[in-house]
């Protein structure tokens, strides 16, 4: 097998842009959807209306509070995860509260969510804290004399059952682009060339067409500059080598949302493994 | 000069429209018309009321609609406001008050204001309080200020009086006469008054002859007779009245001289009529009664008085010369689609014949009582006599049912508010009334007159296609001016010469019609056709009227139209070959100084209609003017209706996806009303989360149409779905789902009402006691809150569970099979439907106007989108979701794109709706930019424009992409078409549909199977299923089908005397009524309904015999 090899063009807190080669797009594949799907996160879950004069409906608010994304710090996510993966996630609860009353005509902003300490068996995660990623995401406008009281108990959760779960926005990769010029000499038609190509790879002066190197890893693949000159270029790809870009909610940061993903990933193998074996065991 | 008319400008005239018109001028003006002049004519009309005692008179005076207000059980009053009246089951109406006085001999006995009736009050008209507040003010009083206005509000429910189209009556129409008859030409009136509608036919027949008929005389009435009974005595003045061309009259000498011999005096003609009418009766009676007819009866929208018949002659000479003109093939029949030779009723004009039918009723009785108060007592009190309400039920009556005099149904309807859009097509319909089952090719087909005036793209499919028609943006509809105004400016000031006179005289000219009457002749038109028009301009001339000038080698008529019900469209004014719009105005327009009304005023902008418009040459562009221009179009994406215009890039579409989506546009959840949660509808829908469309029309700032939205974008791909979007079926994305798109909420409000009946019993509102007949089980009880026994508001109900908790007297008419039942209270609870389930919502409780409690109770149900939910884009492509894809597995971008919808490439190229696609790549544009995109009719952004941004935006101008498989993780073979669109949720759900049944309920009186869901119905077997099964032989099969799982039953059939018989369980033994004890009877197992038919035909004194035989023959 290939050796895999991971060359990371940018990696920060919330995005993270990264080559992969040396994989099938199976594999690539499976990562991408275990980073949205099978990464537990936290999410409000439950909610308790005590007082709601708002214009929105109980479930509406409920709706709209599961859609906050949450921030733990990591220490807190891994005994979150050990949490889930035990199946114990009632054990794990993070109650938060909310007390809005508008004197004058407001907004109860995700920022206005108390955290009021964990729940449960990993109560002990005292230390811990819940916070909205961002304050400002509105919940309900109020008017004058309008009360929101609540109390919201976040779970953790994957993607898979629901999109609130998901710690990532965008997860997503594109094969490797090859761009092969068969004509470079090519005179007018290189010209069309290079204007058919939407991101501007291409280069076309004194009649001679060439490629921009850095802009190279930007082509989508889509032919565009194939389809007007058929002739000149021939666009292709490989398949084992992978451009992945990685977008985070903030809840947990990106490098982590792809670690916890191939460590899920892994386990399941192994368990695949291990059934596998002892369904031979048990049959010989 | 460099400045030219541009789309911008045309639009901020639009705008200046719109602001000052709103959506629904239409019907407010003609209301307020109505309250304000027609009502007062109605009472004069009326005249003094004269009683059968002599010298006892009383007369009618001014009459007053005060404020909306509240006549409470308890008598006493308070005004009231249209929310107050939706919530209480109220009639938003206001008090008349009527001036009366008693005469006496002559002398004034008494004079008082008296209350006469309940006028229904249209919601934002003159006389409603609305229309005066601020929208603040109207926030306040729990009102959406955007709400158009234009409908009533009656018995707490909304109602809209849809516009009637009607031919154009006092209008002569001439036309060829039906094949195969000895008619060979006919002209044709519907005279008619307020008060009603005669017509009267001319009619040539193949030898020449010219007859006239009118209902109320049974026979043909030899033309020239009609004309010597109407007073022209001699040929000379029948001929004046009729014609003074040499040519015409050449064809009319054969029936004068034939005709003349009939009668040859006055009073010989009106005896031939008379002899008609009265037949049998002395010769002064037979005169007499023929006066009387041709005053009443014929033609009596010139007028009903002796003194109006010379009148009437010369409008029968009119139409006599209009005939001959058309057999000498001087002109050709006249097109009866054509707009200028129709007219619409409005609401204004419904609510006067309504109210006209009233109050002679109101009248009438108002003798009666006078007389009959009278002949009692010496005094009389005059508030006393007026019967209130007499014209307070027929007006509410007629409102209510949408049953108009003259027969016709439908005329008012419930309002429809499933989104903003729904509401004002709905406010802006028009229908004709001809029938919905003859085909009337003509009739529906577009007609050209009808550009700018009604939509070519709203209307429904089917059996009303071309009948229901919609008005289009600019469009208006004339109020009327009084006619006597204009007559005397063109007889006195403008050189018309009467036509008497100019007859006598021998005036030649153009001959003059005012209203469709000819008044005279001018010798010029062409002059009087442009000062006319000069006049109007100059603000001299009311706005409404409409000239139109007629000319060829045969004819030449200028028309003059003021009244009513004409459609009318504003056009910008040219002279010279130039506008006469300049950039000054437009500025004072821009800066508030100057309205609409300005332009109108100045004549910069003028109202045609379709009868001045034959006149008029219109460029569609200002590039397009010639010298020989008139007008020009104010837009031409003003030809579209309110509904039409919010589809981007129709002029792409094949043209019936525009119609499909016109309609289905109506039918999209959205945001109806801002006050939606005060409002108590039986039914409403609200979407969660609705957005503007990125890709907007004009309309939606002319309108607001942003704040009350009725759909979401959302990323579409054409891509297949694994096979789950096939057949129009659409995938959608988990997350996107449960990110909220297309959540929506449904509401249901259950009513009760605590009945107090006359004789001291009342219903009662509680939890039932478990002691009352039909008292469901305990469980059904539970949600009810002990103290008052209505469901506490946030709880949670399913199908079956009581909300409102009822118990009514018992009923002494109940069967006598269980006497308790006339002494025990019975359960009249009222439940969540079957089916259904949601979340008590709010609850009011108020008091109708009969001093009922009355219990409302809003359900609400959460709706997000499952799987058959149905959804469309605005391009008529709708679909139901095929199946909830989680957003892993859905195809992505490179950029992390995933879709929210996947739509089948099979739907397009048969339907060929390009609009979509444009708009696909608008949208995507439009998101990627952060900007709106523009879409309006034959001026939305081009596609060259798109497609550079698109490039520039870094993706392939054709608006495809590579996707990779969200399964499989590899790059899907072909790059897919993906952008984002506009989509609605159609208020057609599943779970609204979903149905199944486990128990066989069966209809009390037939013992069949009952039908449809909400009564648990079973499926039916038809016709052709049962085909199908005798088709096969499955002659047991089709029997269990159609019988034993049907309604099955058996009956005792006695051999003797063949007649039914029955078991007597009491006495264990099988009785016939006929034979007695002797009878022999037999079971038979026959259908129930079979059965019943026996009884039926029993019950009409017909002996069916039921004949046995043996199943195997004996041998």
């Amino acid at each position: 097998m290939n050796k895999i090899e991971v060359a990371f063009r940018k990696l920060e807190e919330n995005y993270a842009e990264f080559v992969i080669e040396g994989i099938t797009p199976a594999i690539a594949n499976a990562i991408r959807r275990t980073a949205i799907s099978d990464v537990p996160t936290l999410a409000i879950d439950e909610v308790a209306i005590v007082e709601n004069s708002t214009v929105f409906f109980d479930e509406i608010i409920a709706h709209r509070l599961g859609l906050i994304p949450l921030k733990v710090d990591t220490e807190t996510y891994d005994v979150l995860l050990e949490c889930y993966e035990e199946g114990k996630r009632d054990d794990c609860v993070a109650m938060l509260t909310l007390e809005v009353e508008a004197e004058k005509p407001g907004t109860a902003y995700s920022g206005h969510l108390k955290f009021a300490g964990f729940i449960g068996e990993f109560a002990r995660l005292a230390s811990a804290e819940v916070k909205p990623v961002s304050d400002l995401v509105p919940i309900v406008k109020l008017a004058a004399g309008q009360k929101l009281v609540l109390e919201a108990y976040a779970k953790v959760g994957v993607g898979r059952e629901h999109a609130k779960w998901q710690p990532v926005s965008i997860a997503a990769y594109k094969y490797y682009p090859e761009i092969r010029i068969i004509k470079r000499e090519c005179g007018e038609e290189g010209k069309k060339c290079a204007d058919a190509c939407p991101k501007g790879i291409l280069k076309w002066s004194n009649g001679r067409l060439d490629l921009i190197p850095e802009k190279v890893e930007e082509c989508t693949m889509c032919r565009a500059c194939e389809e007007a000159c058929p002739e000149v270029i021939k666009v292709s790809w490989d398949d084992s080598k992978f451009i992945f870009r990685v977008e985070g909610l903030g809840v947990i940061p990106v490098a982590k949302v792809i670690e916890t993903a191939l460590k899920r990933l892994i386990k399941r193998a192994d368990s695949f493994v291990e059934t596998l074996e002892k369904s031979i065991q048990t049959r010989s | 000069m460099s400045w030219k008319y541009s789309r911008d400008d045309a639009w901020l005239l639009v705008q200046a429209f719109i602001r000052e018109h709103g959506l629904v001028r239409q019907h407010l003006d003609s209301y307020n018309k109505f309250v304000e002049k027609t009502l007062q004519e109605v009472v004069n009309d009326a005249g003094p009321v004269e009683s059968g005692i002599p010298g006892l008179v009383i007369g009618l005076g001014k009459v007053y609609v005060e404020n909306p207000r509240v006549k409470e059980a308890d008598g006493s009053e308070s005004s009231t406001l249209p929310m107050e009246a939706r919530i209480r089951n109220l009639t938003y109406a206001a008090p008349i008050f009527l001036e009366m006085t008693l005469i006496e001999e002559g002398e004034e006995k008494d004079r008082a204001k008296v209350y006469i009736g309940d006028l229904p009050i249209m919601v934002k008209s003159v006389k409603c309080p609305l229309s005066k507040m601020s929208d603040e003010e109207q926030v306040k009083v729990g009102e959406d200020p955007g709400d158009p206005g234009g409908y009533f509000i009656i018995n707490g429910s909304e109602r809209v009086l849809i516009v009637q189209e009607d031919l154009a009556v006092n209008k002569v129409l001439v036309d060829y006469g039906p094949s195969g008859s000895s008619v060979t030409h006919v002209a044709k009136v519907f005279s008619s008054t307020a008060a009603y509608r005669v017509p009267i036919t001319v009619e040539r027949t193949r030898d020449g002859q010219l007859h006239v008929t009118f209902p109320s005389v049974p026979t043909r009435i030899p033309i020239i007779v009609m004309m010597r009974a109407l007073g022209l005595e001699s040929d000379k003045e029948i001929v004046n009245a009729i014609t003074d061309d040499p040519e015409i009259l050449n064809e009319l000498y054969p029936t004068l001289i034939e005709q003349s011999r009939i009668a040859p005096s006055v009073e010989e003609a009106l005896d031939y009529i008379g002899a008609r009418v009265a037949i049998g009766q002395p010769k002064e009676v037979r005169i007499e009664r023929a006066q009387q007819v041709i005053d009443q009866y014929f033609l009596p929208h010139i007028g009903l008085k002796p003194e109006n018949r010379v009148d009437k002659a010369y409008f029968l000479g009119q139409m006599v010369e209009k005939l001959l003109e058309l057999a000498l093939g001087r002109r050709s029949p006249d097109d009866k689609d054509h707009l200028a030779n129709k007219r619409f009723k409005l609401a204004g004009d419904l609510m006067a014949s309504v109210f006209r039918q009233a109050f002679k009723q109101f009248v009438r009785d108002l003798k009666y009582q006078l007389e009959k108060n009278r002949s009692k007592s010496r005094e009389v009190n005059l508030h006393t006599l007026a019967r209130a309400d007499v014209i307070t039920d027929k007006l509410r009556n007629a409102l209510a049912t949408g049953n108009w005099p003259g027969g016709r149904t439908g005329v008012s309807q419930i309002l429809d508010r499933t989104n903003y859009l729904s509401t004002v097509s709905h406010l802006r319909r028009v229908v004709s009334p001809l029938s919905r089952t003859q085909p009337h090719f003509e009739a529906r087909e577009l007609h050209a007159t009808q550009w700018g005036m009604l939509c070519p793209v709203e209307s429904p499919e089917g059996q009303n296609c071309g009948l229901v028609k919609n008005l289009a943006l600019l469009a208006t509809i004339s109020i009327g001016i009084d006619e006597k105004e204009v007559y005397e400016l063109l007889i006195h000031r403008l050189g018309v010469v009467p036509i008497k006179e100019a007859r006598e005289r021998g005036v030649k000219g153009s001959k003059v019609f005012l209203n469709m009457r000819l008044i005279g002749v001018h010798e010029d038109g062409a002059e009087l056709v442009k000062v006319l028009r000069e006049l109007r301009r100059q603000g001299k001339l009311h706005h409404e009227v409409n000239v139109a000038h007629y000319k060829n080698e045969y004819i030449n008529e200028v028309y003059i139209n003021c009244d009513s019900g004409r459609i009318r469209r504003p056009l910008l004014v040219v002279e010279n070959g130039e506008l006469k719009l300049k950039p000054l105005h437009l500025a004072k327009l821009r800066s508030g100084e100057w309205s609409w009304n300005d332009l109108i005023r100045k004549g910069i902008v003028e109202y045609l209609d379709a009868e001045e418009e034959e006149n008029a040459l219109i460029a569609e562009s200002i590039d397009s003017i010639t010298p020989e221009t008139t007008h020009v179009e104010i837009t031409p994406a003003a030809i579209l209706g309110v509904v039409a215009s919010v589809i981007p890039y129709p002029e792409f579409n094949q043209s019936p996806r525009n119609s499909y989506e016109a309609a289905m546009a109506k039918q999209a959840l959205g945001f109806p009303a801002a006050n939606f949660t005060h409002r108590m509808d039986p039914r409403m829908h609200f979407l969660h989360y609705p957005q503007k469309p990125l890709v907007k029309t004009k309309i939606f700032d002319l309108i607001n149409l942003d704040d009350r939205p009725f759909g979401q974008n959302v990323v579409v791909a054409v891509l297949t779905g694994g096979g789950y979007n096939i057949q129009d079926a659409i995938v959608i994305n988990k997350a996107s789902i449960e990110r909220g798109l297309a959540r929506s909420t449904f509401f249901r409000t259950y009513e009760a009402v605590e009945v107090k009946y006359p004789g001291g019993q009342e219903d009662k509102i509680e939890v039932p006691p478990e002691d009352v007949m039909g008292y469901r089980s305990k469980e059904a009880y539970l949600k009810l809150d002990p103290r008052d026994g209505i469901a506490f508001p946030e709880s949670e109900v399913k199908g079956g569970e009581v909300i409102i908790g009822k118990t009514s007297p018992p009923r002494f008419m109940s069967s006598f099979f269980d006497y308790r039942a006339t002494t025990k209270r019975r359960d009249t609870s009222v439940s969540i439907r079957l089916n259904e389930s949601g979340i008590v919502d709010r609850v009011t409780i108020a008091e109708d106007v009969d001093g009922n409690r009355l219990v409302k109770v809003r359900v609400r149900d959460p709706r997000p989108p499952e799987l058959g939910d149905k959804f469309a884009s605005r391009h008529g492509q709708k679909g139901v979701v095929g199946l909830i894809l989680p957003a892993e597995d859905m195809p992505f971008t490179e950029d992390g794109i995933v879709p929210d919808i996947l739509i089948n490439p099979h739907a397009i190229p048969s339907r060929m709706t390009v609009g979509q696609l444009l708009e696909s790549i608008a949208g995507k544009v439009a998101s990627l930019a952060g900007i709106s995109i523009d879409a309006t009719a034959f001026e939305g952004t081009p596609e060259r424009q798109l497609r550079n941004m698109l490039q520039k935006l870094g993706f392939r101008s054709d608006g495809k992409e590579v996707l990779y498989s969200g399964i499989t993780g590899e790059r899907l073979e072909v790059e897919v078409f993906i952008g984002v669109t506009y989509y609605q949720k159609l208020h057609h759900m599943v779970a609204d549909k979903i149905h199944a049944r486990a128990r066989g309920r069966v209809q009390i009186l037939t013992r069949q199977p009952t039908e449809g869901r909400a009564r648990e119905g079973g499926l039916r077997f038809g016709e052709m299923e049962k085909d199908c099964l005798i088709g096969h032989g499955a002659s047991i099969l089709l029997k269990e089908r159609l019988f034993e799982s049907s309604d099955k039953t058996p009956i005792f059939v006695c051999n003797k005397c063949n007649f039914l018989g029955w078991y007597d369980a009491r006495r264990n033994e099988y009785v016939c009524p006929i034979c007695g004890d002797r009878g022999e009877l037999h079971p038979v197992y026959v259908s129930y309904a079979f059965k019943l038919l026996l009884q039926e035909l029993i019950s009409l004194g017909i002996a069916p015999r039921v004949i046995l035989e043996d199943k195997v023959g004996v041998v």
